[in-house]
Order: structure tokens, then C-alpha cells, then sequence
């Protein structure tokens, strides 16, 4: 698998680099600033992207805007967004055109080795990858207005679990249930929400997201 | 009559003509009426007026009535030009025609039927046309007005008055049909000229005779409700239509009281008065005074009705826009008031002395001298209190200049905030002097911000620099009284009177004795000003500030945790590999320790702990040891001071030492501190390369509006290549 790595601290972008080699996958690209990210990925089309949101020069959103450029001119390229704080606006931003090959990671993720690898390859696989923060923040918002309230609280977990974009065996490996049971709670949420239900886990997450911002 | 809007048209070629043929031939009908006059001339005179003998009375009438004809006919071709489409123009037509007729008719028929006899076709019928058009002309007349300026009444219920002239026009024309001979026709209508009306018809005028009493009365009836209507509709105008009506109003006062005059020598039939009323009321009209008020009256009569009213309808139609009327009956009133006075004081003296003192001819020469002596003492009083009657009338009331002030002072008294006393005093100050606009410039800063005007223009605050640039904005004469307060000018009060009206000295003096009391006021709308700004300051520095430490957080301590966080997940994963899991830990303590750092030195930013904990000196020298130039810090303060005294003190040492170090390229610094008669005294003094500027830099600003806050001040002294030296000052809390 082949990945390019952007970020403008050197240290971080190494670190990073180094621990993505050390788990098998190769590192093709590493650039300073969105600009350098830009070129690696038309000449050397990874199969994903990993970039910091704040970058040179005006250390705003220059990552979120290549995120979103390369995603209009490869699809095929999964983006992982990282930053050191999560954004809902942001997020919501970037999943406008689906949430597939997507994902949206906090940069403290990166100290869980295998999560952070695991993640990485569920994008690169075309998933998502959705910050359990950001999920947090849109079921606060949503509760504070009392509609995911009728959710049981082992449903709100499935919930969570299925808005970071992770399928139902990873849900039913975190929650130690059988994914048999993890089934009978997607769908009793999907009903209880009205939603469709779908199969597909990147549908699923942006089903779920779609229905949290509302 | 269809009431309608006046429009206006774009006028082609054909009003143009129209107006034109219109204004010839009303001047070809004058110069054919004057000729007839000269050739009726021999006919016997009826009346000269006092003063003058018959020919040159007869030269005068004929003159005041050629040019009345002339201006009338000329006025109604230009507005038959400019607005065709216009029942106005219409009706001013018919009253044109109305007053062409009679003098020429006249005239015609005294050459066809006296001067002449049998000589001219119709001359008996021309005899007849006068009275007609007389009648027809004051209906068109009054109807003009009621409909005057768009065409419009006031309201339908004004209506039975233009019906009233219509019965009056009626009854008029059939009682003249009882005795017709003779008929006082002409432009000078001094010939009787027999015309024998059928007899079969006399008795109609002598049947209708009983009604003679109401007619004589139902024209000055008319005329005062049409005077009633006139000044409702202009009290409740506004815009245009006012200027219109001011303009049509002024010129039919002024006909309007010259034609009351000219019935002073008249005896109405006054049977029902009571006796005394009555006989003195009919001896004055027998008196030669009376005839002689009559006789010029008339001939002042003409003038207003047939120069003035026409050209004042003219300039109300075509081009009000263009002259201000206000003047105009400003200087009427106080003119003609002046002339009235100076008549009225000569027929006091003169005749009421004279004929006390027996002397009934000539002038004596001790009474002549009287009189000039008396005029010249009471001129200027009464001129005087003739501007203010002209001044009330046009402009309204205008406060006393002493009510002004004791009102304005009142309001000071009162400690009303600054944004509701400077408006206050704009307006007074436009009432008071009767301005056409008035403006208070305070000085904030080292500008002029207008901070209030009268009439309000609501725009957005103005700024100028020098006080020349506020009168330049105004075009004309404007006055501009400066502001002092404390020999510190605090700002200008600017005044425009109305074209063609001077300051006079009494409302000199108010701008001047308002200006010396408006000090107090602008002085504290400058502070709250300075306040305010410094107020935004603040809040823009804080943000500028919170973005620094964000920014610094997320590029310093932030970055080295996350990277401490990625080489311990690495060496957690590794697990067994020995030797890039001692590296990575050893990686993850440098960063966390570096991080560490960052925050240090970014509280350290924030507040000093060292200033809380051991006190100014020690924070300071502190400062001074780690300044990347080297620095010498003398300090003779024996004692603590307050937090935000301190607090204050240390961030001007703070951020001069970083200027200095940043800027100015010095060797050494040095930091004085010092405590002298309650207030702490900071120098900071560096051999640098200076030109520092106040105005540069959020920096230094951001330290005065500390100062400020502390009750201390600030000062800069930085020549280029001569160092900086800033010094602080505050009292010691």
C-alpha cells in the first residue's frame, strides 16, 4: 500500500513515516505544506493521503482544502485528515460527497499504533474513518435537542461504533457482543431513527452522520 | 372644471410658438392701446392724483398700466411655453385676456364714440366689454388661486367657493344693466362715454337693484376666504408646492394691500353701523387724505397686481427653484416697513406739529430739521425691531440669544452625556441665529470629528484635520468659531446662515459666548471618545494576544506531545525490539520536556510569576538578565506597590526591552525605576538607532491604553541615530 504523508513539522512527519513502514506499508511521498501534498499525488497517485488540516502559509485549513481538491480529481485516492482538534464543521465538510475512503482522525490517535494502522487501511480499503470526538460532539447536539434520547444506551454505543465507520464485527469485538446481536441493534436503530437501512459501512456512516447533523 | 395634476411636458416647438404669438400680440395690443390713449388724450381729465397735475397723472397711469400689460402678456406667453398642458396656464390666459381688454375697449370706444364719433366700427359694444371682463377676470382670478400651484383645490369643501364668484359674476353683470350711461372706461378711465343701452333691459338692473348691497359686500368677502384659503394651504404645504405658494402668496399680499387702500376714499352703504361709526367712518372718506391714499393706491395697485403678482406667478411656475423667496419678503418687510415709518413720521411732524403750530403752507426750516433729527434717533431702533419682525415672519420664532444660552448652560447643569448635549447645541445655535445649518467639530486625537449638525445630516462620522477644512466644505459663507478650553483648542462650531443674510453682531456674540461654554462639553466628549477607542483597542490587542497563544500552543507544546505520544505508541508496538524502543522512549522524554519548555516560557509571557511571588525589582532584574542585549536596571523604590500598579510597570520595562532588542539595534539598555511624590516613574533608555514612533506599532499604543487605565501616561523621545527613551508614569497604588 502506498501512502503520502504531509505535515509541517519535520519531526512529526518522520515519526509518523517511520511508524507507518515499521507496519508494512510504504511511505511514497512526504511533503511541508498542502502545495507539495499537491504534486505528490499527481505524480505518484498513492493509494491514500495522510495530512495535517493546518499548514503553511496561513496555518488555517490548507490540508481540508487539498483533501477536498484531490477528491474531486482522483476519487480513487482515500484521504486521512488529521489535526489537533476535531471540527464538526470540518468533518461535515468533508463527507459533502460521501463518506467512502474518508476519514477524520485526531493527531493523539497516532499513539494507539494499531488503531491508528487499522483505521488507516479501513480508508485506504474504501471505509471511513470518523473521530470518536467528532461523533460525540453531533450526539450532544443532537441529544440537547432529545431526538437520538428514545436510544437505548447499548444502541447509543452501536451508534457511535457505526458513525466512526468501523463494520460489525469491529463493533461487535469493541462491545464484546456477538455481531448477531450487533445486527439486531443497527437495524432496531435504523428503525428508530427512520432510516434506510444499508449494508455498505461508508453508506452506513454517512446515513448515521447525515441523520446526527440534522 | 376637471381638477388635475399638473404634469410637466416635455415642450415641443408648438407652446414654444404659442408663448410667443401670445407674448406679441399682448404687446402689440399695449403699444395699440397706448397709441389710442395718446390720440384720446385732449378728452377731459376725471381725476389727477394728488401731488402731480393731470398730464403727467395721465403720463404715470398710462406707463404703470402699458407695463403691466406688457408683463402680463410676456409672463403668459412663457408659461403657455414651459407648461402647456396646464389648466393654470389656462386660466392665467383667461385673466390675461380679461385684463387686456378693458383699457383697449376703452380706449377704442372714448376715439370711436367721443373723440371721434362714428369714426370706429363696434364702438359701442367695445364700451360694453369692460365690465364684462372685469367680472370675468376676478372669477378666473379667484379660481387661479384656489387651484394655485398643482392645478388642485385644498379640499372639496372649498368648492362653494369658487361658486360664490360665479353668483357674484352673475349678479354683477345683470345690475349693470339699469343705468348705463355714462360708462368710466379706458386705461385711464377718466371719460364717460354714452353708450344707450336698450331700454327694454333696464328693467332687469332696477328689478336686481335690491341685491347692489350684497354685491358690493360679496367681493371682499370673497377676497378675504380666498386670503383664508391661501394661508391654510400654505401652512399646510410642504416641499415644492410651498415654495410655489410662498412665492404666488407674498405677491398677492402686497396687491392685496394696495387694493384695500384704494377703497379708502370709498363710502359703503353702511346704514346699519351705528352713528359715530358711521359719520366719522364717511368723513374720512370725504377727506383729501383719504382720496389721496385712494388715488396712489391705485396706481401702487397696478403695479402689484399687474407687474409683481404676474412675474411672481411666473417664477412660482417656471423656475421657483431658483431664487429664494425668504429673502425676498424679508427684505420687503423690512424696507417697506422702513418707508412707511419714515412716511408716516414725516405726516406726524410735518402736518400734526404745523398745523397745531398754525402754519398751514410750506416747511418750516426748525420743524424740517425736528423731523430729520427725530428720524435719524429712531431709525436704527426701528430698523432694528423691523429685522426681527421680518426675521419672525419668514423664519418663525427664533429663540432670544440669552435663552439660548441659559438653556444650553441649564443642560450642562444637568451632566447630560456628551451624544445629547452636542446636538443639543447645534440646534440651539441654528434657532438662535436663524442658520441654515449648523455643526459642532470636537477635536479627538489630532482630528476634527464632526460630532453633531443641525438640521441632523445622520452621516457617517467626519474627519478633518485642519479647522479651514470644515468651512471648505461648505459652499458660501460659513463662520467658524473656534474652541478653547484651557488654552487647548478643543474644537470649532460652524454656522451658515441662509443666502443673503449676514451674522449680525448679537448672534456673533452667541456663537462666540457659546463657543466659550461649549469647552466643557467637548472636552468630555473627547474623553469619552479616546475612551472608546482605547477601548477597542484593548479588545482588538486581546484578540491579537489570545490568537499569539493559541498559535504558539499549537506550533509549540502541542506539536512536541503529539510527536512524544508517536514515538511512545511506536515503542509500544515494537514491544521487543530492543533497540529502537530505548531510542523512541528516549525520543518521547525530549519531546515532553521540550514541550514543557514551551509552556514555561509561554506562562512566563502571560504573567510573570517571579512579580507576584518577590515583587517588581526582582521581575525586572530578572528581565534585564536574560534581555539578548546587555542590560543595566537601577531601581530605587523602597516598597510593594499594587497588583495592577506593578503589573503595569513591568509590562512597559517588558515590552520596551523587547522593542529594543527587536528594533533598535543598541548596545546596551538601560531601566530606571523610581518613586517620586506618589508616582512611579520607568525609563528605559536605549543607544540604538531611534526614529521610534508613537503612532507605529500596536505595541506602544497597547501600552498606553495600559497606562491610561492605571492613571498613568506615556512619552516617547526617539530622534533617528540619537536612541530611544521611553518613559512611564504612573501613581503609585
Amino acid at each position: 500500500m502506498h501512502v503520502a504523508v504531509a505535515d509541517d513539522s519535520v519531526l512529526f512527519r518522520e515519526g509518523l513515516a517511520r511508524l507507518l513502514e515499521s507496519s508494512g506499508m510504504e511511505v511514497t511521498g512526504r511533503a511541508g505544506d498542502a502545495a507539495e501534498l499537491l504534486v505528490i499525488v499527481d505524480t505518484k497517485q498513492p493509494d491514500i493521503v495522510i495530512t495535517d488540516i493546518r499548514m503553511p502559509p496561513t496555518y488555517t485549513t490548507e490540508g481540508l482544502v487539498a483533501a477536498v481538491r484531490i477528491r474531486e480529481r482522483y476519487p480513487h485516492v482515500a484521504v486521512l485528515l488529521l489535526s489537533h482538534y476535531v471540527e464538526t464543521t470540518h468533518a461535515l465538510r468533508l463527507l459533502e460527497r460521501g463518506a467512502a475512503r474518508i476519514g477524520y482522525l485526531l493527531k493523539d490517535r497516532v499513539s494507539d499504533v494499531r488503531e491508528f494502522t487499522d483505521a488507516v487501511r479501513r480508508v485506504a480499503g474504501g471505509g471511513s474513518a470518523i473521530d470518536p470526538e467528532v461523533v460525540a460532539q453531533l450526539l450532544v447536539r443532537r441529544r440537547r435537542r432529545d431526538l437520538a434520547g428514545e436510544l437505548s444506551e447499548r444502541e447509543r454505543e452501536v451508534l457511535h461504533l457505526m458513525a466512526e465507520g468501523r463494520s460489525n464485527t469491529a463493533i461487535g469485538a469493541t462491545l464484546h457482543l456477538s455481531e448477531k446481536t450487533v445486527e439486531g441493534h443497527v437495524r432496531s436503530i435504523f428503525s428508530k431513527l427512520g432510516l434506510e437501512p444499508t449494508v455498505e459501512d461508508h453508506r452506513r456512516v454517512l446515513a448515521v452522520l447525515t441523520y446526527l447533523k440534522a | 372644471m376637471a381638477a388635475r395634476i399638473e404634469t410637466l411636458h416635455r415642450t415641443g416647438p408648438a407652446p414654444a410658438i404659442a408663448g410667443a404669438g401670445i407674448a406679441l400680440a399682448g404687446t402689440a395690443l399695449a403699444i395699440a392701446t397706448l397709441v389710442l390713449v395718446i390720440l384720446d388724450r385732449q378728452s377731459p381729465t376725471f381725476y389727477t392724483l394728488p401731488g402731480l397735475d393731470a398730464g403727467w397723472s395721465q403720463v404715470l397711469r398710462t406707463v404703470v398700466v402699458t407695463l403691466g400689460l406688457i408683463t402680463f402678456s410676456v409672463i403668459g406667453g412663457v408659461i403657455v411655453w414651459r407648461r402647456p398642458q396646464s389648466l393654470l396656464s389656462l386660466l392665467f390666459l383667461v385673466l390675461m385676456v380679461s385684463l387686456w381688454i378693458p383699457p383697449f375697449a376703452g380706449e377704442y370706444a372714448t376715439y370711436g364714440l367721443v373723440v371721434a364719433p362714428g369714426s370706429l366700427p363696434l364702438a359701442d359694444l367695445a364700451a360694453w366689454t369692460p365690465k364684462f371682463s372685469t367680472d370675468l377676470g376676478f372669477m378666473a382670478g379667484v379660481v387661479f388661486v384656489l387651484c394655485f400651484p398643482n392645478g388642485r383645490l385644498m379640499s372639496a369643501r372649498w368648492w362653494p367657493l369658487a361658486g360664490l364668484t360665479l353668483l357674484y359674476f352673475a349678479c354683477d353683470l345683470l345690475i349693470g344693466l339699469d343705468d348705463p350711461y355714462p360708462l368710466w372706461v379706458g386705461m385711464l378711465a377718466t371719460t364717460g362715454v354714452p353708450v344707450t343701452l336698450p331700454p327694454a333691459v333696464w328693467p332687469i338692473g332696477a328689478w336686481l337693484g335690491f341685491l347692489s348691497g350684497a354685491v358690493f359686500w360679496a367681493r371682499p368677502v370673497t377676497l378675504i376666504l380666498v386670503a383664508i384659503y391661501l394661508v391654510r394651504r400654505l401652512t399646510s404645504a410642504s416641499g415644492e408646492v410651498r415654495l410655489q405658494l410662498k412665492w404666488f402668496v407674498y405677491a398677492t399680499t402686497i396687491a392685496a394691500l394696495t387694493l384695500a387702500l384704494t377703497l379708502a376714499d370709498s363710502v359703503p352703504p353702511l346704514d346699519w353701523l351705528p352713528d359715530p361709526i358711521r359719520s366719522s367712518l364717511q368723513q374720512f372718506a370725504g377727506s383729501e387724505t383719504a382720496h389721496a391714499v385712494a388715488s396712489w393706491s391705485s396706481v401702487l395697485s397696478v403695479l402689484a397686481g399687474w407687474v409683481l403678482l404676474p412675474l411672481a406667478i411666473g417664477v412660482a411656475m417656471v423656475r421657483y427653484r431658483l431664487y429664494d423667496i425668504d429673502v425676498v419678503i424679508n427684505k420687503t418687510i423690512l424696507y417697506g416697513g422702513l418707508a412707511i415709518f419714515v412716511t408716516v413720521s414725516y405726516g406726524v411732524v410735518v402736518g400734526g406739529v404745523g398745523s397745531l403750530l398754525g402754519q398751514r403752507t410750506g416747511l418750516d426750516p426748525v420743524l424740517g430739521f425736528v423731523t430729520i433729527g427725530l428720524l435719524a434717533l429712531l431709525l436704527l431702533p426701528v430698523r432694528a425691531r423691523l429685522q426681527d419682525l421680518a426675521n419672525s415672519a419668514v423664519y418663525g420664532k427664533r429663540a432670544k440669544p440669552y435663552d439660548v444660552l441659559s438653556d444650553f448652560a441649564a443642560s450642562i447643569g444637568r451632566a447630560q452625556p456628551a451624544d445629547v448635549l452636542l446636538p443639543r447645541m447645534a440646534e440651539l445655535l441654528r434657532v438662535g441665529t436663524g442658520a441654515s445649518v449648523t455643526e459642532v467639530w470636537a477635536k479627538v486625537g489630532d482630528r476634527l470629528q464632526l460630532a453633531a449638525s443641525s438640521p441632523d445630516t445622520k452621516s457617517q462620522p467626519d474627519n478633518v484635520l485642519r479647522t479651514e477644512e470644515i468651512a471648505s466644505r461648505h459652499a458660501g459663507g460659513a463662520s467658524v468659531e473656534p474652541v478653547f478650553h484651557d488654552g487647548q483648542m478643543l474644537g470649532a462650531l460652524l454656522l451658515v446662515k441662509p443666502r443673503g443674510e449676514d451674522l449680525n453682531p448679537v448672534e456673533r456674540r452667541l456663537l462666540h459666548d457659546l463657543a466659550s461654554q461649549a469647552g466643557l462639553v467637548l472636552g468630555r466628549f473627547r474623553l469619552v471618545q479616546e475612551l472608546r477607542e482605547s477601548r477597542a483597542r484593548i479588545v482588538a490587542s486581546q484578540d491579537v494576544e489570545r490568537h499569539r497563544i493559541e498559535r504558539n500552543l499549537h506550533d509549540g507544546a502541542q506539536q512536541r506531545f503529539v510527536n512524544a505520544l508517536l514515538a511512545l505508541g511506536m515503542a509500544q508496538a515494537e514491544g521487543g525490539h530492543e533497540v529502537n524502543h530505548d531510542a523512541l522512549l528516549a525520543e518521547a522524554s525530549r519531546e515532553v520536556r521540550a514541550g514543557l519548555n514551551e509552556l514555561r516560557t509561554l506562562a512566563r509571557g502571560l504573567q510573570s510569576p517571579l512579580l507576584a511571588e518577590a515583587g517588581l525589582v526582582a521581575a525586572i532584574s530578572d528581565l534585564a538578565d536574560r534581555a539578548a542585549v546587555p542590560t543595566t536596571f537601577i531601581a530605587a523604590i523602597p516598597r510593594r506597590y499594587s497588583e495592577s500598579t506593578e503589573s503595569a510597570a513591568y509590562f512597559v520595562v517588558a515590552e520596551a526591552l523587547t522593542n529594543a532588542v527587536k528594533h533598535s539595534a543598541a548596545q546596551t539598555i538601560g531601566v530606571t525605576i523610581s518613586e517620586t511624590a506618589g508616582r512611579l516613574s520607568i525609563e528605559v533608555r536605549d543607544d540604538g538607532i531611534g526614529g521610534a514612533d508613537l503612532t507605529r506599532g500596536s505595541g506602544i499604543i497597547g501600552l498606553q491604553d495600559r497606562l491610561a487605565a492605571a492613571g498613568g501616561h506615556l512619552t516617547l523621545e526617539s530622534s533617528p541615530g540619537g536612541g530611544t527613551v521611553i518613559r512611564a508614569e504612573l501613581p503609585c497604588t
